[in-house]
């Protein structure tokens, strides 16, 4: 038999322990040792949760630093890239489905970084010029009405900076974060609108992070659901921070258009980190949001809450 | 979520309470976990009850399992 400890919840403490003993209280997680004097409790650090798990939840794309064919010299990926500070022209999806985020141009490729993470996990390091981009097809296209994505992101200054945006104007999808105003916005402007048309996405702004923070991780979490006719957004969990605002009735991923990671070409502040990326082609669960943010946040080191 | 500051072979064991199986009473060595393996293959156990503490050979952390999923405790 395996090495127990035997269980008590918070209410159901033994009267008369002696000093050392130790159990696991199953209505908080926490272990509990009494020191001879009083109960001494130790939180549980959260779920231990596996790439399993999140392989397990089928996302649609994947840009995983930490697995093991991620980086390549350019879209054939025929080369890997492992040394720090080489140019990666290809970030590799990890869903399976080939949706690979790829730059041609030698100048314009991110470099691989080792050291901005934690635990040994790398990330891509972009300049002002630096961009990686897909061109979405048929099977990448899908609805953004019940859609959900994840950002692991980092920036060096204060400034404005556009994460994801589709080809051109302003009429077309784009992520900003917005620091101008002494504190980081997320802009979608608009979020899950057709590239040709402009219509379908919904638009917003809002506040989360005082510019002091900003050069920290976050991770970012967007989720439309059309039932309820929403758009949530999460910065590393907690509250949802889209307010009121609709569900888009666009597509995201467009077919024939191109998603830009980091729009280099808009010479704003740089370098940015991206350390994952992971869209659902579904409306998660809130427990499976918090499952892939707990993911997320003890893989890179960051601290996150449940979601409400 | 805070971090945990649980070490091993400190504070665990003895007592009325505490382990009910594996090597966990020996004076002379204190609190002996029995699982201790990779966080992918603890992650990957089945049939564990309420309770089972395993040990990361890995990342270091100690992991209990609710009958649900592992908590774990990181070694800070």
């Amino acid at each position: 038999m395996t090495s127990t400890l035997l269980t008590c919840t918070s209410s159901t403490r033994p009267a008369s322990p002696a000093a050392g003993d130790t159990l696991f209280e199953t209505d908080t997680n926490k272990i509990i040792v009494y020191s001879g004097s009083d109960w001494k409790l130790y939180d549980s650090d959260g779920q231990a949760i596996n790439d399993s798990d999140i392989t397990s939840l089928n996302p649609h794309l994947w840009l995983d630093p930490s697995y093991s064919s991620s980086f390549f010299t350019d879209s054939g990926k025929g080369t890997a890239v492992t040394t720090d500070g080489a140019r990666v022209g290809c970030f590799a999806d990890r869903s399976g489905n080939g949706f690979d985020f790829v730059q041609a141009t030698l100048a314009n490729k991110p470099t691989l970084c080792k050291e901005a993470g934690i635990g040994q996990v790398s990330s891509l390091c972009y300049s002002n010029t630096d961009e990686l981009g897909f061109v979405g097809t048929t099977s990448s296209e899908i609805s953004a009405a019940n859609i959900t994505i994840f950002w692991v992101w980092r920036l060096s200054p204060e400034g404005n900076h556009f994460f994801l945006q589709g080809t051109a104007n302003t009429n077309e999808p784009r992520l900003r974060i917005n620091g101008s105003a002494g504190s980081l916005k997320y802009n979608w402007n608009p979020f899950g609108s057709e590239e040709t048309s402009g219509t379908g996405g919904v638009a917003f702004s809002t506040s989360v992070v005082s510019d002091a923070s900003i050069p920290a991780r976050h991770i970012y979490c967007l989720r439309t659901n059309s039932t309820a006719n929403r758009t949530y957004s999460y910065q590393n969990g907690g509250a949802d921070i889209a307010g009121s605002t609709t569900a888009p009735t666009g597509v995201y991923l467009e077919d024939t258009e191109t998603t830009k990671m980091f729009a280099g070409s808009l010479n704003y502040y740089s370098p940015y980190w991206l350390f994952e990326y992971i869209v659902f082609d579904s409306s998660l669960s809130d427990a499976n949001v918090n499952k892939v943010n707990t993911y997320l946040g003890n893989k890179h080191g960051i601290t996150v809450t449940d979601i409400s | 979520m805070g971090h945990s500051v649980i070490s091993l072979g400190l504070g665990l064991g003895g007592g009325k309470f505490g382990t009910v199986s594996g090597r966990g009473r020996s004076p002379a060595t204190g609190f002996n976990i029995d699982v201790r393996d990779t966080h992918a293959n603890i992650l990957a156990r089945t049939g564990d009850a309420t309770g089972v503490i395993a040990y990361g050979t890995d990342t270091e952390d100690i992991y209990v399992y609710d009958g649900t999923f592992w908590q774990f405790y990181q070694n800070t």
